[in-house]
């Protein structure tokens, strides 16, 4: 399994819930609205790209519409691959955060 | 609806265009514009804009960097066939790099020495708020400077009085001190003698004792630590007793740590300030020296508060020197920055002479010459193999390679050359860097890893440099159109001629380069050699020079002539106030209708035997004698200028007077001879004799020695001196003496000369290249030629012409320039060489033989070919 970057992991998470309206801008607005961190235009585009290089994406051109000046938006979508990457993360993060309440707690008390 | 005010700004979505590769860029680009109007919508114009800039600017970096590593596979790749491509072409690679190699270590070189040179005096933690005082006197021009380094003792107090922004100032005289430990005895010249604020201003750590108390006392003093080893060795030695000149018991309060080399002063003993009190009581007329604004003997340096804006102090500055004592005197005070003093030039009684800002832009000139004739020297060689290329270049263009990846391909593979070239450079720059350091005299020190500011700017340059000499090949390359290439139809004649047209141009700029480094270097030369071999006037051979610093020769000088004399070797002894080559004083004279402000003449104080002694001869009237008692007071000899000056038809019998009590007379007129260095034109000079009253001004004995056994002569008249004085017996030949007036221009030429021949070299590299692959290429049409009749000598001079027509452009550009820059150069000196023609013949010479010796090899091999074989097809 890749190892995949925080930024990725959450562009792969924005666009899951996003459906099928995840394009470029929503992404990014819906990134800044979880994170509340700035990032460029620029490094969203990379990481999109380097996940469809993965095979974690997919994408394609939608239909033009008249908001964007006839423009057509390409939106992107989860693959099979991209769905079980996110799972394996998820069942990593939860071994690595099993007991931690109580642990934390714990620590607390004594000190 | 759109309209145009709601489009971000179109420089940013040019740039956006112009990085992302065709189809994709679109999305992105939308992207960006539809959060532009959103911004535009919410938050108005200016924040909409700003967010639009930001984003742009963090997303170009991040695009670029990218693109590079997206391409990791094709990197390996093309890795893979820079290498193949070294190891196929071995003489090309050999030359290309060895050109940049040598290029860069040159580079490198001057780069430290540049950087080295204005560090100086940087080290200061307050460097920036630290000024020197500088007095100018309109009246006195000494050497064409009116500005000197030295102020009365009073400034000090004076200054800190009336300008509240000064937060220290410190005076510092400097002497030459005989020092005595346990008769471990030297004169040491670096003795400086300071008030306690000098180490406040100055950051020069103590290794022990106590910066606050350490110079308050009187007869404190401070050492190096080299000067610690020096004298005790392993023993600690504060709180020890140092004799100085045989009278003064100094106690050592404090060892400084070694001063750094980039110092525009450098000192060996700090004495305190208060010592000076009771020394100076002995001699000093009325009242204490401290008060005395006549005694110009110290330096005076001050620092400013930190809250004080320099800005404002500067503007306060010059002041007359008249608001402060109550004498009329033109004497004006400036401030000159502790940081421009080392760059700043000379002015009159610098501790050290200090550096020039014209030599170090002289020397980047040079060092970006030579880079460019080695970057010059890649874009060729690699334009002009383009042809061995073409294959690859078809291939990849058909198999679906971009412009843009070529031109990446290309430009990565001139990088890894410079980087190469840099990786080799930087251990020649470590082996060379020795020699270097006695080259310029100074310690350069070169620590790559250790200075991040160095490692940065190397790599830097050896990007520059791939970029700059890959640039051209690249765009070049990365043009040939596959269809061509594969029809076999080679690169289109026009795309050829332009490049040939850009090589060219190149050779010929090298070769100017090259020419104009010639000329300089050959002019340079004479101009030195003139001066080495110039009649000055008096004879210098074999005549010994010996400081006389000592009041005990001065006492005994009457038996140690006597002494000398008596030795059949020694030819002839006499003193003087200063030695022939460089009469430093100049005083008032008075002559019968001296205009009010008639200038200062200088003034050479000898005995009677002088002017035999050194072959001055005279012009008109008589030498001084012994036997007309009045000759001591009352006779004056001038030379040709001082007459010309003053505008006597005939001199002899007039009345002159030189500060003296009763009026003497002119008795003769010498030959001009020259009293300066040739640097400036021979000034107006009286010679007088020596009398009780002008002893103490006599700083030299002459010493004449025959020419055999010369090391006996001299360890006899050690052992002669010795007798009387408790010095080291320092001497040298006045010749010697002579040539340290020159050492700058010396060095110059020094330099010079190295710098011509890596210039030279890597352009002759250069242009046998170029000779090998034309000739190369040439192949079939000198199989042609040569089965219609033609002989290997008229082809030779038909190849041969061709790079000799660039040669000859090369060379003519190079006149003017190098006339021009070296008439500038020559200005410097009063008496000078006519440039002449000669040093063009002979630059055109070496040109024209190393061009022709260089290409013949090729250009011979090729036209002894046998036509079969380069005419046979498979």
């Amino acid at each position: 399994m890749r190892i995949l970057t925080k930024l990725e992991e959450s562009v792969l998470l924005t666009i899951l819930k996003l459906k099928n309206n995840a394009y470029i801008v929503s992404i990014k607005d819906q990134l800044e609205r979880f994170t509340s961190k700035n990032m460029s235009f620029g490094a969203l585009y990379v990481a999109l790209n380097r996940l469809i290089k993965y095979g974690y994406l997919e994408s394609h051109i939608g239909e033009s519409s008249s908001l964007r000046g006839g423009r057509a938006k390409k939106y992107y979508k989860l693959t099979k691959n991209g769905v079980f990457a996110l799972k394996d993360i998820r069942q990593q993060q939860n071994l690595m955060w099993k007991g931690f309440e109580n642990l934390a707690d714990e620590l607390l008390e004594g000190q | 609806m759109r309209t145009n005010k709601a489009r971000p700004p179109r420089l940013g979505q040019w740039l956006l265009k112009k990085i992302l590769p065709s189809e994709e860029r679109r999305f992105l680009i939308e992207g960006i514009e539809e959060r532009y109007v959103r911004e535009l919508k919410d938050r108005g114009r200016i924040s909409a804009l700003f967010w639009y800039l930001k984003d742009i600017f963090r997303t170009i970096p991040i695009l670029i960097i990218d693109d590079f590593l997206g391409s990791t596979i094709l990197l390996k790749n093309y890795l893979k066939i820079a290498l193949r491509n070294i190891k196929r072409h071995k003489t090309f690679s050999f030359i290309n790099i060895t050109g940049l190699v040598v290029g860069m270590t040159c580079s490198i070189l001057i780069m430290l020495f540049i950087q080295y040179e204005i560090s100086h005096d940087r080290y200061h933690e307050n460097a920036d708020r630290i000024y020197r005082i500088l007095i100018r006197q309109p009246t006195d021009i000494y050497q064409g400077i009116d500005m000197y380094s030295i102020s009365p003792p009073p400034l000090k107090a004076a200054l800190m009085n009336d300008f509240p922004e000064i937060q220290n100032a410190a005076r510092i005289l400097r002497t030459e001190g005989l020092i005595n430990y346990k008769n471990n005895r030297y004169l040491e010249s670096r003795f400086f003698t300071v008030d306690p604020e000098f180490l406040k201003i100055f950051t020069f750590p103590l290794t022990a004792g106590d910066p606050e108390t350490a110079l308050n006392e009187p007869f404190s003093i401070l050492l190096t630590e080299e000067m610690a080893e020096k004298y005790f060795g392993n023993e600690d030695p504060i709180g020890k007793i140092l004799t100085i000149d045989n009278t003064y018991d100094y106690q050592i309060t404090g060892v400084l740590r070694n001063i750094p080399g980039n110092s525009h002063f450098k000192f060996d003993f700090l004495g305190s300030f208060s010592s000076l009190y009771p020394i100076f009581s002995k001699w000093h007329r009325g009242g204490s020296f401290s008060e005395d604004w006549d005694m110009y003997s110290f330096k005076t340096y001050i620092q400013l508060h930190r809250s004080s804006d320099t800005g404002e102090f500067n503007s306060k500055f010059p002041v007359r020197l008249e608001k402060y004592r109550n004498r009329p005197t033109n004497d004006e005070i400036y401030i000159q920055p502790l940081t421009h003093i080392h760059l700043g030039g000379n002015v009159n009684d610098e501790i050290e002479a200090n550096s020039d800002i014209r030599y170090v832009y002289f020397f980047s000139a040079i060092a970006l010459l030579i880079m460019l004739v080695a970057c010059f020297n890649y874009m060729n060689l690699s334009t002009a193999s383009a042809v061995q290329r073409m294959k690859e270049v078809g291939i990849r263009k058909v198999a679906g390679a971009s412009r843009r990846n070529l031109i990446h391909q290309f430009l990565g593979e001139s990088l890894l050359f410079a980087f190469m070239a840099l990786f080799f450079s930087l251990w020649l720059v470590k082996l060379l860097l020795p020699a270097f350091n006695s080259l310029i005299e100074k310690e350069l020190s070169f620590q790559v890893f250790n200075n991040i500011k160095i490692f940065l700017s190397l790599l830097g340059i050896s990007v520059l440099v791939g970029m700059l000499s890959g640039s051209y090949p690249a765009l070049f390359l990365s043009s040939f159109l596959p269809v061509n290439i594969i029809k076999g139809k080679l690169i289109s004649r026009k795309s050829l001629n332009k490049s040939s047209g850009l090589r060219n141009t190149l050779v010929v700029a090298q070769f100017a380069i090259s020419t104009v480094l010639v000329i300089c270097t050959i002019i340079i030369f004479n101009q030195l050699q003139y001066i080495r071999t110039k009649e000055l006037g008096f004879k210098k051979e074999y005549v010994v020079t010996v400081p006389m610093q000592d009041e005990n020769l001065k006492k005994n000088y009457g038996p140690l002539k006597h002494e000398l004399n008596q030795y059949s070797k020694i030819v002839d002894v006499t003193v003087s106030n200063f030695l022939p080559f460089s009469v430093e004083n100049s005083q008032a004279v008075d002559w019968d209708g001296r205009p009010e402000d008639g200038p200062d003449f200088r003034c050479l104080c000898v005995e009677p035997n002088f002017l035999d002694f050194y072959g001055i001869e005279l012009a008109e009237g008589r030498n001084f004698s012994k036997e007309i008692l009045t000759d001591v007071e009352q006779a004056y000899i001038l030379n040709e200028s001082a007459v010309r000056l003053i505008g006597w038809e005939d001199a002899i019998g007039k009345r002159f007077n030189c500060q003296r009590n009763v009026d003497g007379q002119v008795v003769g007129v010498v030959y001009n001879f020259h009293c300066h260095s040739l640097h400036r034109q021979i000034e107006p000079l009286v010679i007088f004799l020596l009398d009780d009253s002008l002893w103490w001004d006599v700083r030299y004995f002459s010493i004449k020695i025959n020419s055999e056994d010369i090391f006996e002569t001299l360890a006899l008249m050690e052992e002669k001196f010795k007798k009387f004085s408790p010095y080291p017996f320092s001497y040298s030949f006045l010749d010697e003496r002579i040539d340290m007036l020159y050492r700058r221009e010396q060095k110059l030429g020094q330099n010079f000369e190295y710098f011509t021949f890596v210039a030279i070299f890597i352009a002759c590299l250069g242009l046998f290249g170029i000779a090998s692959l034309t000739s190369g290429q040439r192949t079939k049409e000198i199989g042609i030629r040569k089965t219609l009749g033609a002989s290997v000598s008229s082809i030779s001079v038909l190849l041969t012409k061709e790079f000799m027509k660039l040669t000859s452009i090369g060379i003519i550009i190079a006149f003017p320039v190098s006339y021009f820059a070296m008439h500038q150069w020559l200005n410097n000196f009063a008496y000078r060489v006519d440039i002449g023609w000669i040093p063009f013949i002979g630059a055109v010479l070496i040109i024209v033989l190393l061009s022709l010796g260089t290409v013949f090899s090729q250009v011979f091999k090729a036209a002894r070919a046998n036509p079969v074989d380069s005419l046979r097809y498979e």
